[in-house]
Protein backbone atom coordinates (compact mmCIF):
# COMPACT_ATOMS: atom_id res chain seq x y z
CA UNK A 1 0.00 0.00 0.00
CA UNK A 2 1.55 3.52 -0.83
CA UNK A 3 -0.08 6.76 -1.83
CA UNK A 4 0.87 8.46 -4.78
CA UNK A 5 0.30 12.29 -4.95
CA UNK A 6 0.34 14.33 -8.37
CA UNK A 7 0.57 17.93 -8.25
CA UNK A 8 -0.22 20.10 -11.52
CA UNK A 9 1.13 23.48 -10.69
CA UNK A 10 -0.61 26.29 -11.82
CA UNK A 11 1.26 29.38 -11.33
CA UNK A 12 2.26 30.03 -7.88
CA UNK A 13 1.83 27.56 -4.89
CA UNK A 14 -0.90 28.78 -2.47
CA UNK A 15 -1.57 25.99 -1.34
CA UNK A 16 0.37 25.07 2.19
CA UNK A 17 0.83 21.34 2.34
CA UNK A 18 3.49 20.03 0.36
CA UNK A 19 6.31 22.23 1.77
CA UNK A 20 7.54 18.88 3.06
CA UNK A 21 6.56 16.59 0.44
CA UNK A 22 9.86 17.43 -2.06
CA UNK A 23 12.61 16.46 -0.67
CA UNK A 24 11.08 12.70 0.39
CA UNK A 25 9.38 12.48 -3.43
CA UNK A 26 12.89 11.70 -4.51
CA UNK A 27 13.25 8.12 -2.98
CA UNK A 28 10.22 5.42 -2.48
CA UNK A 29 8.59 5.37 0.20
CA UNK A 30 9.37 2.83 2.47
CA UNK A 31 6.63 1.81 4.68
CA UNK A 32 3.37 2.75 3.92
CA UNK A 33 2.11 6.41 3.86
CA UNK A 34 4.80 7.48 6.11
CA UNK A 35 6.21 10.54 4.19
CA UNK A 36 3.12 12.32 4.25
CA UNK A 37 3.13 14.50 7.15
CA UNK A 38 0.60 17.40 6.50
CA UNK A 39 0.70 18.72 10.26
CA UNK A 40 -0.13 22.56 10.51
CA UNK A 41 1.99 22.94 13.39
CA UNK A 42 4.81 20.99 12.09
CA UNK A 43 4.99 23.16 9.40
CA UNK A 44 5.26 26.43 11.59
CA UNK A 45 7.97 25.86 13.35
CA UNK A 46 9.94 24.92 10.27
CA UNK A 47 10.25 27.09 7.51
CA UNK A 48 13.60 24.81 5.85
CA UNK A 49 12.86 21.76 4.63
CA UNK A 50 15.09 21.12 1.72
CA UNK A 51 17.78 19.72 4.51
CA UNK A 52 18.72 16.50 3.05
CA UNK A 53 22.28 15.70 1.43
CA UNK A 54 21.05 16.94 -1.92
CA UNK A 55 23.74 15.17 -3.86
CA UNK A 56 22.27 11.67 -2.91
CA UNK A 57 18.37 12.88 -3.53
CA UNK A 58 18.67 14.89 -6.28
CA UNK A 59 20.32 12.89 -8.80
CA UNK A 60 16.87 10.78 -8.93
CA UNK A 61 14.84 12.96 -9.97
CA UNK A 62 13.22 12.54 -13.18
CA UNK A 63 10.23 13.70 -15.03
CA UNK A 64 9.02 10.06 -14.99
CA UNK A 65 8.94 9.27 -10.72
CA UNK A 66 8.82 13.26 -10.01
CA UNK A 67 5.89 14.83 -11.80
CA UNK A 68 5.98 17.75 -9.66
CA UNK A 69 7.15 21.25 -10.25
CA UNK A 70 7.37 23.98 -7.38
CA UNK A 71 7.31 27.07 -8.13
CA UNK A 72 10.03 28.96 -6.31
CA UNK A 73 8.68 32.44 -5.90
CA UNK A 74 7.40 34.97 -8.15
CA UNK A 75 10.53 35.38 -10.46
CA UNK A 76 11.82 32.50 -10.26
CA UNK A 77 8.68 31.03 -11.84
CA UNK A 78 9.96 31.63 -15.23
CA UNK A 79 12.93 30.22 -15.44
CA UNK A 80 11.69 27.33 -13.16
CA UNK A 81 9.02 26.48 -15.84
CA UNK A 82 11.04 27.12 -18.87
CA UNK A 83 14.04 25.37 -18.07
CA UNK A 84 11.87 21.62 -17.05
CA UNK A 85 13.22 20.12 -20.08
CA UNK A 86 16.96 20.63 -19.34
CA UNK A 87 18.61 19.06 -16.82
CA UNK A 88 16.91 19.59 -13.63
CA UNK A 89 19.76 18.57 -11.51
CA UNK A 90 21.46 22.06 -13.00
CA UNK A 91 18.23 23.69 -12.40
CA UNK A 92 18.25 22.45 -8.80
CA UNK A 93 21.29 23.33 -7.67
CA UNK A 94 20.96 26.89 -9.74
CA UNK A 95 18.27 27.57 -7.67
CA UNK A 96 19.40 26.17 -4.35
CA UNK A 97 22.38 28.66 -4.83
CA UNK A 98 20.31 31.42 -6.04
CA UNK A 99 17.59 30.90 -3.15
CA UNK A 100 18.96 29.07 -0.22
CA UNK A 101 17.35 26.07 1.26
CA UNK A 102 14.39 27.84 1.63
CA UNK A 103 12.52 27.03 -0.99
CA UNK A 104 8.91 28.12 -0.17
CA UNK A 105 7.28 30.23 2.35
CA UNK A 106 3.12 30.18 3.12
CA UNK A 107 1.46 33.30 2.61
CA UNK A 108 -1.18 33.37 4.26
CA UNK A 109 1.11 32.34 7.59
CA UNK A 110 -0.39 33.25 10.77
CA UNK A 111 1.43 35.15 13.55
CA UNK A 112 2.12 32.75 16.15
CA UNK A 113 0.66 35.14 18.88
CA UNK A 114 -2.62 34.87 16.45
CA UNK A 115 -1.79 31.20 16.54
CA UNK A 116 -2.30 30.87 20.45
CA UNK A 117 -5.26 33.07 20.23
CA UNK A 118 -7.12 30.67 18.20
CA UNK A 119 -6.29 27.99 20.66
CA UNK A 120 -7.20 30.20 23.69
CA UNK A 121 -10.79 30.36 22.14
CA UNK A 122 -11.39 27.20 21.21
CA UNK A 123 -9.89 26.26 24.62
CA UNK A 124 -12.41 28.57 26.26
CA UNK A 125 -14.78 26.64 24.32
CA UNK A 126 -14.12 23.33 24.45
CA UNK A 127 -14.11 24.09 28.34
CA UNK A 128 -17.10 25.52 28.46
CA UNK A 129 -18.43 22.58 26.50
CA UNK A 130 -17.06 20.29 29.20
CA UNK A 131 -18.94 22.29 31.81
CA UNK A 132 -22.31 21.96 30.31
CA UNK A 133 -21.46 18.29 29.98
CA UNK A 134 -21.07 18.02 33.85
CA UNK A 135 -24.09 19.96 34.17
CA UNK A 136 -25.97 16.98 32.31
CA UNK A 137 -24.10 14.41 34.63
CA UNK A 138 -22.11 13.17 31.88
CA UNK A 139 -19.36 11.60 33.81
CA UNK A 140 -15.39 11.15 33.25
CA UNK A 141 -15.44 13.76 30.95
CA UNK A 142 -11.86 14.50 29.75
CA UNK A 143 -10.62 17.26 27.56
CA UNK A 144 -7.86 16.62 25.30
CA UNK A 145 -5.18 18.96 24.01
CA UNK A 146 -4.42 16.68 20.30
CA UNK A 147 -3.39 19.80 18.26
CA UNK A 148 0.10 18.16 18.49
CA UNK A 149 -0.97 15.33 17.49
CA UNK A 150 -3.12 15.35 14.27
CA UNK A 151 -3.67 18.55 12.19
CA UNK A 152 -7.32 18.09 12.08
CA UNK A 153 -8.67 19.12 14.88
CA UNK A 154 -7.64 20.86 18.34
CA UNK A 155 -9.42 19.34 21.36
CA UNK A 156 -10.90 16.36 21.53
CA UNK A 157 -13.77 16.13 24.64
CA UNK A 158 -14.76 12.86 25.44
CA UNK A 159 -17.24 12.34 28.13
CA UNK A 160 -19.40 8.94 29.12
CA UNK A 161 -23.12 9.07 29.55
CA UNK A 162 -25.26 6.57 31.15
CA UNK A 163 -28.24 6.07 28.45
CA UNK A 164 -29.31 6.68 25.17
CA UNK A 165 -31.82 9.81 26.54
CA UNK A 166 -28.90 10.84 28.23
CA UNK A 167 -26.65 11.30 25.56
CA UNK A 168 -29.62 12.80 23.84
CA UNK A 169 -29.64 15.62 26.40
CA UNK A 170 -25.70 16.07 26.61
CA UNK A 171 -26.01 16.57 23.08
CA UNK A 172 -28.71 18.62 22.72
CA UNK A 173 -27.51 20.67 25.38
CA UNK A 174 -24.54 21.33 23.97
CA UNK A 175 -25.93 21.91 20.32
CA UNK A 176 -27.95 24.75 21.57
CA UNK A 177 -25.44 26.66 23.61
CA UNK A 178 -22.70 26.36 21.14
CA UNK A 179 -25.38 27.65 18.87
CA UNK A 180 -26.78 30.62 21.34
CA UNK A 181 -23.53 31.35 22.78
CA UNK A 182 -21.24 31.18 20.03
CA UNK A 183 -23.19 31.18 16.38
CA UNK A 184 -21.70 27.53 15.89
CA UNK A 185 -23.53 24.23 14.73
CA UNK A 186 -21.93 21.16 14.72
CA UNK A 187 -21.70 18.91 12.33
CA UNK A 188 -21.78 14.52 13.08
CA UNK A 189 -24.64 12.52 14.67
CA UNK A 190 -27.84 14.04 15.08
CA UNK A 191 -29.49 11.13 16.71
CA UNK A 192 -28.31 9.89 19.72
CA UNK A 193 -25.84 7.26 18.87
CA UNK A 194 -23.85 4.90 20.89
CA UNK A 195 -21.02 6.74 20.42
CA UNK A 196 -22.51 10.36 19.35
CA UNK A 197 -19.89 12.63 18.06
CA UNK A 198 -20.20 16.61 17.55
CA UNK A 199 -17.51 17.93 15.24
CA UNK A 200 -17.11 21.93 15.88
CA UNK A 201 -14.44 22.07 13.69
CA UNK A 202 -11.47 22.89 16.05
CA UNK A 203 -13.27 21.58 19.03
CA UNK A 204 -14.50 17.67 18.47
CA UNK A 205 -17.13 15.82 21.71
CA UNK A 206 -16.78 12.24 21.71
CA UNK A 207 -20.24 11.23 24.22
CA UNK A 208 -20.10 7.49 24.45
CA UNK A 209 -21.99 4.74 26.50
CA UNK A 210 -19.56 2.79 29.21
CA UNK A 211 -19.27 0.34 27.45
CA UNK A 212 -18.13 1.76 23.61
CA UNK A 213 -15.75 3.63 25.88
CA UNK A 214 -14.35 0.95 26.97
CA UNK A 215 -14.51 -0.85 23.60
CA UNK A 216 -12.91 1.90 21.39
CA UNK A 217 -10.46 3.06 24.14
CA UNK A 218 -9.62 6.98 22.22
CA UNK A 219 -7.82 7.73 25.42
CA UNK A 220 -5.64 5.31 25.07
CA UNK A 221 -5.24 5.97 20.95
CA UNK A 222 -4.23 9.28 21.64
CA UNK A 223 -2.42 9.02 25.22
CA UNK A 224 0.29 11.17 24.14
CA UNK A 225 -1.98 14.24 24.12
CA UNK A 226 -1.87 16.71 27.09
CA UNK A 227 -5.31 16.07 29.32
CA UNK A 228 -6.84 19.79 30.08
CA UNK A 229 -7.80 19.71 33.68
CA UNK A 230 -11.54 21.32 34.02
CA UNK A 231 -12.24 23.76 37.21
CA UNK A 232 -15.59 22.02 37.85
CA UNK A 233 -13.60 18.88 38.58
CA UNK A 234 -13.14 18.75 42.34
CA UNK A 235 -16.15 20.67 43.29
CA UNK A 236 -18.70 17.95 44.70
CA UNK A 237 -21.27 17.15 42.05
CA UNK A 238 -24.17 18.29 43.72
CA UNK A 239 -23.64 21.93 45.81
CA UNK A 240 -26.84 24.27 46.31
CA UNK B 1 -14.50 2.77 -9.07
CA UNK B 2 -15.72 0.48 -6.90
CA UNK B 3 -18.99 -1.64 -8.74
CA UNK B 4 -20.43 -4.78 -7.41
CA UNK B 5 -17.95 -7.68 -7.48
CA UNK B 6 -15.52 -5.31 -6.70
CA UNK B 7 -12.99 -6.80 -3.82
CA UNK B 8 -11.96 -4.70 -1.30
CA UNK B 9 -9.13 -5.12 1.20
CA UNK B 10 -10.20 -4.49 5.13
CA UNK B 11 -8.37 -1.34 6.82
CA UNK B 12 -9.65 -2.07 10.27
CA UNK B 13 -9.15 -4.90 13.17
CA UNK B 14 -12.65 -5.95 12.80
CA UNK B 15 -11.92 -9.27 11.77
CA UNK B 16 -12.76 -9.25 8.01
CA UNK B 17 -10.23 -9.28 5.63
CA UNK B 18 -11.36 -8.86 2.71
CA UNK B 19 -15.07 -8.27 1.35
CA UNK B 20 -16.86 -7.93 -1.81
CA UNK B 21 -18.65 -5.17 -3.05
CA UNK B 22 -22.43 -6.37 -3.94
CA UNK B 23 -24.55 -2.89 -3.91
CA UNK B 24 -23.57 0.90 -3.69
CA UNK B 25 -25.75 2.72 -1.48
CA UNK B 26 -27.06 5.97 -2.56
CA UNK B 27 -28.87 6.37 -6.12
CA UNK B 28 -30.47 3.74 -7.64
CA UNK B 29 -28.72 2.12 -10.74
CA UNK B 30 -25.39 4.08 -9.15
CA UNK B 31 -22.18 2.15 -11.44
CA UNK B 32 -19.29 3.24 -8.96
CA UNK B 33 -18.36 4.23 -5.57
CA UNK B 34 -15.28 6.24 -4.38
CA UNK B 35 -14.05 7.20 -1.35
CA UNK B 36 -16.49 7.81 0.97
CA UNK B 37 -19.64 6.06 -0.20
CA UNK B 38 -21.15 3.26 1.98
CA UNK B 39 -21.46 0.19 0.04
CA UNK B 40 -23.38 -3.43 0.91
CA UNK B 41 -20.69 -6.31 1.14
CA UNK B 42 -19.85 -9.67 1.66
CA UNK B 43 -16.99 -11.05 4.10
CA UNK B 44 -15.09 -13.10 1.59
CA UNK B 45 -12.07 -13.86 4.22
CA UNK B 46 -12.24 -13.55 7.64
CA UNK B 47 -9.65 -14.01 10.72
CA UNK B 48 -10.93 -17.30 12.68
CA UNK B 49 -12.28 -16.53 15.82
CA UNK B 50 -13.48 -12.96 15.21
CA UNK B 51 -16.97 -11.80 15.31
CA UNK B 52 -17.65 -11.41 11.68
CA UNK B 53 -17.72 -14.36 9.78
CA UNK B 54 -17.22 -15.32 5.28
CA UNK B 55 -20.49 -14.92 3.89
CA UNK B 56 -21.69 -12.59 6.10
CA UNK B 57 -22.85 -9.25 4.79
CA UNK B 58 -22.31 -5.96 6.06
CA UNK B 59 -22.38 -2.08 5.26
CA UNK B 60 -18.68 -0.82 4.46
CA UNK B 61 -17.01 3.01 4.00
CA UNK B 62 -14.80 3.26 1.23
CA UNK B 63 -11.18 4.46 2.60
CA UNK B 64 -9.32 4.12 -0.03
CA UNK B 65 -9.23 3.28 -4.21
CA UNK B 66 -6.82 2.84 -7.03
CA UNK B 67 -8.94 4.92 -8.56
CA UNK B 68 -7.03 8.85 -8.23
CA UNK B 69 -9.33 11.43 -6.22
CA UNK B 70 -8.36 14.93 -6.70
CA UNK B 71 -8.75 17.58 -4.85
CA UNK B 72 -9.89 21.71 -5.88
CA UNK B 73 -6.09 22.37 -4.92
CA UNK B 74 -4.91 19.73 -7.61
CA UNK B 75 -3.83 17.50 -5.22
CA UNK B 76 -4.30 14.00 -6.96
CA UNK B 77 -4.67 11.25 -4.00
CA UNK B 78 -3.99 7.22 -5.52
CA UNK B 79 -3.28 4.41 -3.51
CA UNK B 80 -2.24 1.12 -4.28
CA UNK B 81 -5.56 -0.79 -3.40
CA UNK B 82 -8.69 -0.57 -2.56
CA UNK B 83 -10.11 -0.41 1.22
CA UNK B 84 -12.83 0.08 3.41
CA UNK B 85 -13.72 0.23 7.01
CA UNK B 86 -16.42 -2.23 8.32
CA UNK B 87 -19.12 -0.12 9.91
CA UNK B 88 -22.68 -1.05 11.21
CA UNK B 89 -26.20 0.35 10.67
CA UNK B 90 -25.62 3.21 13.07
CA UNK B 91 -22.38 4.00 11.19
CA UNK B 92 -20.05 3.08 13.90
CA UNK B 93 -16.96 1.38 12.72
CA UNK B 94 -16.85 -2.31 13.77
CA UNK B 95 -13.26 -2.44 14.56
CA UNK B 96 -11.59 0.12 17.12
CA UNK B 97 -8.94 0.97 15.28
CA UNK B 98 -7.99 2.02 11.51
CA UNK B 99 -4.89 0.93 9.15
CA UNK B 100 -2.99 3.13 7.04
CA UNK B 101 -3.38 6.70 5.63
CA UNK B 102 -6.93 7.77 4.71
CA UNK B 103 -8.15 11.42 3.15
CA UNK B 104 -9.67 14.19 5.08
CA UNK B 105 -12.60 13.87 2.58
CA UNK B 106 -14.20 11.53 5.03
CA UNK B 107 -14.79 14.39 7.68
CA UNK B 108 -16.69 16.09 5.66
CA UNK B 109 -18.68 13.25 4.65
CA UNK B 110 -19.31 12.55 8.63
CA UNK B 111 -17.09 10.19 8.89
CA UNK B 112 -15.40 12.04 11.66
CA UNK B 113 -15.42 8.60 13.71
CA UNK B 114 -13.39 6.53 11.43
CA UNK B 115 -11.21 9.55 10.94
CA UNK B 116 -10.61 9.71 14.60
CA UNK B 117 -9.60 6.56 14.83
CA UNK B 118 -7.46 6.75 12.07
CA UNK B 119 -3.46 6.88 12.50
CA UNK B 120 -2.72 9.72 9.76
CA UNK B 121 -5.01 11.50 7.73
CA UNK B 122 -3.77 12.82 4.53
Amino acid sequence: MAVSLTLSVAGTWSSTEFQQLGPKLSHKPRKHFGWICINDHQLLNCKCFWDIPRSTKLKNFSSRDFPLHFAYGKDAEDSSLSNISEDTDEMFDDLFKKYGKVVFKRNDQKAPSAEIDDDAESLSFAVTMAKVASDVKASDIKVLFVKPLVYWTRFFIIATAFSRPQIDAIGSRIRDLAEEKYGRVPSGDSKPNSWTLLDFGDVVIHIFLPEQRAFYNLEEFYGNATSIELPSENQPPFRS
Amino acid sequence: MIQPQTHLNVADNSGARELMCIRIIGASNRRYAHIGDVIVAVIKEAVPNTPLERSEVIRAVIVRTCKELKRDNGIIIRYDDNAAVVIDQEGNPKGTRIFGAITRELRQLNFTKIVSLAPEVL
